[in-house]
């Protein structure tokens, strides 16, 4: 079946496939204006949501580019062009391909990134490449890394043509509540009489509009297509409000640039003595302030989008784990008022967010997507991974802080006085930490045994979460017993952060057992154990500049 | 005055409540769970739990760490005022403990299979037993899942019953009966396969190949039924007798063949004798009469009407033609197939009540295939079919015999002259969600000892000199104290899709004795039952098929210590709250630095006080 419509694709665009270069190569981006279909309702992915968000997740699967625009064409632009006039926009570039070994064995320029639709489709080797890999998956197999990105663009270029045939832009509603709703191109031929007639025409307006690069006529058709498609949805047709909220949510981009208030806010803080030392205190803090308003604003508006608490996936919970370190720090920064959780708080929040923000789509969907059934109707679950994801913050907070001292000891071993002010920010942040840390397992114990009668099952993930506790408070009890100090209480709170990451990213991608399991070894170990080496290079100069302090004098290990 | 036993015992209950201990028992339960994650995601679930988490050595750590616990605060008693906080996070733990000890001791959990119009109260549970079944008594012996299986002794042997050991125990797996070589005094045994007979590049499309084999006098393997023919075999102790088997045998057909028309209404039966009368026209009265055009014994049906084909299959039939004024009704019958009729032309009523095709005794014979092995072992293949029986001839492994009548040939993969049907386990990946666990048990008694595979969920029978035993590894059950009667079962979709948005049972639940009051609800993926110190869960279902009533499977718990823990979580969580807000600083900060006069961290907030920045300079 897949082979089929693959084929089909293959052969409709070749067929009908006029010289279109200057066509192509003429078309004026904003010629039309698109931004009046923005806020339509489209059914897809199992919810409701406007043409806006439909066109940028496209343009991010396809593209690879998550953003609102792709070399000056705005993603609703060009969702638009592949549905009205596929001719002209196939036979752009606008497929990525990351492998380049695939790029390689497709005869493919290897420094493109991005390739025509038409190009791809006429592929038979890629073809060949994909199903290849398609049935090593089925079969239980693992398919090399270029049969894996095959698979990907092979999907790419369904996901086009389905929309080029007139499939998937399913935003004509259902005459029934609950049934999918259709596209318009599947109207017309319809029978006589049949509900949503209505639609061709205008739509057959919008289309030689969009073909002829007509403004007005478009805006014209568009007005017209809009209030008959709310129409027809009545009741079942989502507000307008929600909408627009979400088209909102969208072109605010809220997360990036609360990423960006904090990385400012961070650099000034770290300023702080080169005079004015008060002001540029003030400052620092408010820009991170104002950076934890959008977030939070972001956080809300993606709560109501999605109808429920945002910490449903990797990015909602980075997201949330990152305002968690904002929180925290202002609240230890209003208490001890030294200026560190608000570097350490800066840092960290800048850190979770960029990579939520803009790390690449393979690895991190930022898409609003419906929970499963099984975990809809409770509570539990939202305060459990909230109150996990605050112990995180907590902790991750404290490896700020530790960092913070590590490069302290780098550059000014000696300060005594800081060593010890930190050690105890420090030693309260882990407290708080494991306050969270034990409050979350006792949730999430208290969601299972409510939800299947098991308060502890010894999942892989809970007995992690476990182990990260009981790593803590092996620091605890070694700083009460006075075998660790104020260093060593730095260095493990670095250390005993990788226990934190293990618990939340390892367990899903290095393990790859248990419930929440996602498949052994797709972990990108490169990137952990570049990371892991980092940590402990950086530790071992700073232990190794303290133990030189503490030779020659200017650190008394017990009392620092 | 201080007695050196004594001084040492106070030193020793000093150390278990010392942090040194708790560093030590954090560190080695760290490691374990470490080593139980590690060993679940390579071996599986089960496996991890057996060799970790439901160990003895684990529960060991655990009490330790309880007693640890409760010891650092006896030995810090009387407890000052900053000290509050850490006695009662300890005390969370400890209530966190015992509340898990209760709920392994105390608690169980099962599943409860009910199907629509019917009530259960039997639990099915997670832990296992094996059952020994004689022809007067069975034993049942629980097959303990917390430590190592292989070598176990289940039960000594008692009156009446063999010794059990568990040999082996495989996590998952699949048993499959097979052909073995046996020992001598075990009945001879081959295995064979059916194959077109022009090889499997025939162009007749894809015939599958049937494997199988035989065992002699086991009843459920010395014969096969292939549908379209039998295969058999037979041993023969005794030369006569055997001889006398091997001969050939026509079969005289007993009586002849005859088309007999039956008009009703009084009318006697006509008989047509064949093939004495073919072609001949008989008179029926009535200016009715009849004509038997043709007739074969091995008919194939074409276009024009019947044709003999001696090679072909052994199905009689004739065409018999009844006529009335000029009217021709044309019947072709069969005398295998009494029931198939097929007539044409004819008026608006039919000619006759019935017209059929009578064959002699013993002329339906199926094809056989007989084996058949002499005293010495010897193998010899012998033809049944309705000709009667061939003379059997030698044949060895790798022989092959054409099947009588259809194209399609059977090979002899192997012989053996003492065989075994013997079961065979294959092991599949301990964390993958194919196959069942399998034990491999051993009975022994003074007759000597056999053993077998036995699957979770089937019986198995294994002989031991002269008794016959079912062995069956099951789920242990246990009886409710009330009874859940299905009422009716629903699964929702998504709209559109397959997928289940909600899956509910109606039901009524009654206590079995006295007890409260019976109870009309419905329990679905939401929502749980409490009932009698139970909780029900709607855990899955089983859909009937063809309509038939759908089978809801409920998960019901017991657990008294799910409470303890909930206290637990609460004093935990007030405890930890305490001890982040506030009191214990002043001895941590004193610990930490005994030297220190001047505590150089100074965490009370004061608002009015200018931020205190340490700057690079100073």
């Amino acid at each position: 079946m897949k082979h089929f419509l693959l084929l089909a694709a293959l052969l409709l665009p070749a067929a009908t496939l006029p010289a279109q270069d200057d066509a192509a190569a003429g078309y004026r981006p904003g010629a039309v204006p698109v931004e009046l279909t923005k806020d339509w309702a489209i059914l897809e992915g199992g919810r409701f949501k406007p043409l806006d968000s439909f066109a940028r997740e496209l343009l991010v699967q396809v593209s690879g580019r998550r953003s609102s625009e792709l070399d000056g064409i705005s993603a609703l632009e060009l969702m638009w062009g592949v549905v009205l006039d596929p001719d002209a926009f196939l036979s752009r570039p606008y497929v990525r391909i990351d492998n380049n070994d695939l790029k390689q064995q497709l005869g493919l320029n290897p420094s493109e990134r991005r390739f025509p639709f038409t190009t791809l489709a006429a592929s038979s080797e890629l073809n060949r490449i994909a199903m290849a890999g398609f049935q090593k998956d089925e079969a239980g197999d693992t398919p090399t890394p270029v049969e894996r990105d095959a698979m990907l663009v092979w999907n790419k270029l369904q996901r086009l043509d389905q929309l080029a045939a007139g499939k998937s832009l399913a935003i004509v509603p259902a005459t029934e509540a609950g049934q999918p709703w259709l596209s318009p191109a599947a109207l017309i031929g319809a029978p006589e009489g049949m509900p949503g007639q209505e639609v061709v025409a205008p739509w057959e307006k919008l289309k030689s509009a969009f073909q002829a690069a007509d403004a007005a006529a478009f805006a014209e058709a568009a007005g017209e297509l809009g209030p008959i498609l709310r129409r027809l949805g009545g009741d079942s047709y989502p507000a307008a409000s929600d909408l627009a909220l979400e088209v909102r949510y969208n072109e605010w981009d809220l997360f990036g640039k609360a990423s960006l208030l904090y990385l400012v806010g961070f650099l000034i803080l770290l300023t702080i003595g080169r005079g004015k030392e008060r002001l540029m205190y003030k400052v620092g803090l408010g820009v991170v302030g104002l950076g934890f308003l959008g977030h939070g604003a972001g956080i809300v508006m993606r709560w109501l989008i999605a109808g429920r608490a945002p910490v449903s996936d990797m990015f909602e919970s980075l997201v949330f784990m990152g305002w968690g370190v904002i929180a925290i720090g202002i609240v230890l920064e209003q208490v001890y008022r030294k200026g560190f959780f608000g570097m350490a708080a800066g840092s960290l929040g800048f850190i979770a967010l960029a990579a939520a923000r803009w790390l690449p789509p393979t690895v991190m969907d930022s898409s609003i997507r419906p929970l499963m059934p099984v975990l809809r109707n409770t509570s539990w679950l939202s305060i459990h991974v909230m109150t996990i994801m605050l112990s995180y913050s907590a902790f991750a907070l404290a490896m700020g802080i530790g960092h913070i001292v590590m490069f302290k000891q780098l550059f000014q071993p000696g300060r005594t006085n800081q060593l010890r002010t930190l050690s105890t920010l420090l030693y309260k942040t882990i407290q708080v930490g494991v306050l969270f840390l034990g409050a979350g397992i006792a949730f999430g114990a208290i969601w299972a045994n409510e939800s299947w009668g098991r308060y502890w099952g010894w999942d892989p993930k809970e007995t992690w979460s476990a182990i990260t506790f009981f790593v803590y408070l092996a620091v605890i009890h070694a700083r009460y017993a006075g075998w660790i100090h104020n260093f060593g209480l730095a260095a493990s709170s670095i250390a005993s952060f990788m226990a934190v990451l293990f618990t939340y990213y390892g367990v899903n991608y290095v393990l790859g057992a248990g419930l929440h399991a996602y498949g052994r070894g797709t972990g990108g170990q490169i990137y952990v154990f570049s990371y892991l080496g980092a940590e402990l290079l950086l530790v071992l100069a700073a232990l190794w500049r303290y133990n030189l302090a503490v030779k020659t004098g200017r650190i008394t290990p017990a009392v620092d | 005055m201080t007695d050196p036993g004594q001084n040492l015992l106070l030193r020793a209950f000093r150390f278990l409540g010392s942090v040194q201990m708790a560093m030590i028992l954090i560190v080695a339960c760290a490691i374990a769970m470490i080593a139980g994650t590690l060993i679940e995601s390579d071996l599986g679930r089960e496996m991890a739990a057996l060799r970790v988490y439901h160990t003895p050595w684990f529960w060991g750590l655990q009490i330790m760490i309880a007693v640890n616990l409760a010891v650092a605060v006896i030995n810090r008693l009387p407890l000052k005022r900053h000290q509050y906080s850490f006695a009662v996070v300890h005390l969370g733990f400890i209530l966190m403990l015992a509340g898990g000890l209760i709920t392994s001791m105390f608690g169980y959990e099962g599943r409860l299979y009910v199907t629509e119009g019917q009530s259960s109260n039997e639990l099915v549970l997670n832990s296992r037993e094996l059952i020994v079944r004689g022809t007067e008594a069975q034993a049942a012996m629980d097959v303990p899942t917390g430590a190592a299986l292989a070598g176990t002794r289940l039960m000594e042997a008692t009156q009446g019953f063999p010794s059990v050991d568990v040999l082996e125990y495989v996590p998952l797996g699949r048993t499959v009966q097979s052909l073995e070589a046996g020992a001598a005094g075990d009945p001879p045994g081959l295995a064979y396969s059916i194959l077109p007979a022009h090889g499997p590049d025939d162009d007749h499309g894809h015939a599958p190949e049937v494997t199988g084999w035989l065992l002699a006098g086991d009843p459920a393997a010395a014969v096969r039924d292939h549908n379209v023919i039998e295969i058999g075999i037979e041993a023969f102790a005794d030369a006569e007798a055997f001889a006398d088997r091997t001969a050939a045998a026509p079969v005289a057909a007993d009586g002849e063949f005859a088309v007999v028309i039956e008009r009703g209404l009084g009318f006697p039966p006509v008989r047509i004798p064949l093939p004495e009368g073919l072609g001949r026209t008989t008179d029926l009265g009535g200016g009715l009469v009849a004509r038997v055009e043709s007739f074969a014994r091995h008919a194939m049906v074409g276009s024009g009407g019947i044709v003999d084909s001696p090679d072909g299959r052994w199905n009689p039939a004739a065409v018999v033609v009844l006529t009335r004024d000029g009217v021709e009704e044309r019947h072709t019958v069969f005398s295998l197939h009494p029931d198939f009729k097929v007539v044409k032309g004819g008026g608006d009523t039919p000619f006759a009540d019935a017209v059929r095709l009578e064959a002699p005794a013993g002329a339906g014979l199926r094809p056989a295939l007989r084996f058949l092995v002499d005293p010495t072992g010897e193998l010899y293949v012998q033809e049944e079919g309705p000709s009667g029986r061939n003379a059997a001839r030698p044949i060895a492994a790798g022989g092959r015999v054409a099947i009588p009548g259809y194209d399609y040939a059977l090979v002899v993969d192997a012989y053996h002259p003492h065989a075994r049907a013997g079961l065979r386990a294959i092991r599949l990946p301990a964390n993958g969600n194919e196959g069942s666990p399998l034990l491999r048990v051993r009975l022994t008694d003074e007759a000597g000892s056999a053993e077998t595979w036995v699957q979770l969920g089937r019986e198995t029978p294994l002989a031991l000199g002269g008794r016959s035993w079912l062995l069956k590894y099951a789920y242990k059950t246990r009886p409710l104290p009330f009874r859940v009667a299905l009422d009716d079962f629903r699964v929702e979709f998504h709209p559109g899709s397959r997928r289940e948005s909600e899956y509910a049972s109606t039901v009524k639940v009654s206590p079995l004795a006295d007890g409260p009051e019976p109870v009309d609800t419905v329990i679905s993926m939401n929502r749980t039952l409490d009932y009698m110190g139970f909780r029900l869960f709607q855990s899955s279902y089983i859909l009937g098929r063809n309509g038939g009533p759908d089978t809801t499977i409920l998960s019901v718990n017991h657990d008294p210590g799910a409470d303890v823990v909930y206290l637990a979580f609460a004093v935990l969580i007030l405890g930890l709250c305490w001890y982040v807000t506030g009191d214990g600083r002043k001895k941590r900060a004193a610990a930490a630095a005994p030297a220190a006069v001047t505590s150089a961290a100074e965490p009370a907030p004061q608002p009015a006080a200018p931020p205190q920045i340490e700057t690079v300079s100073s």
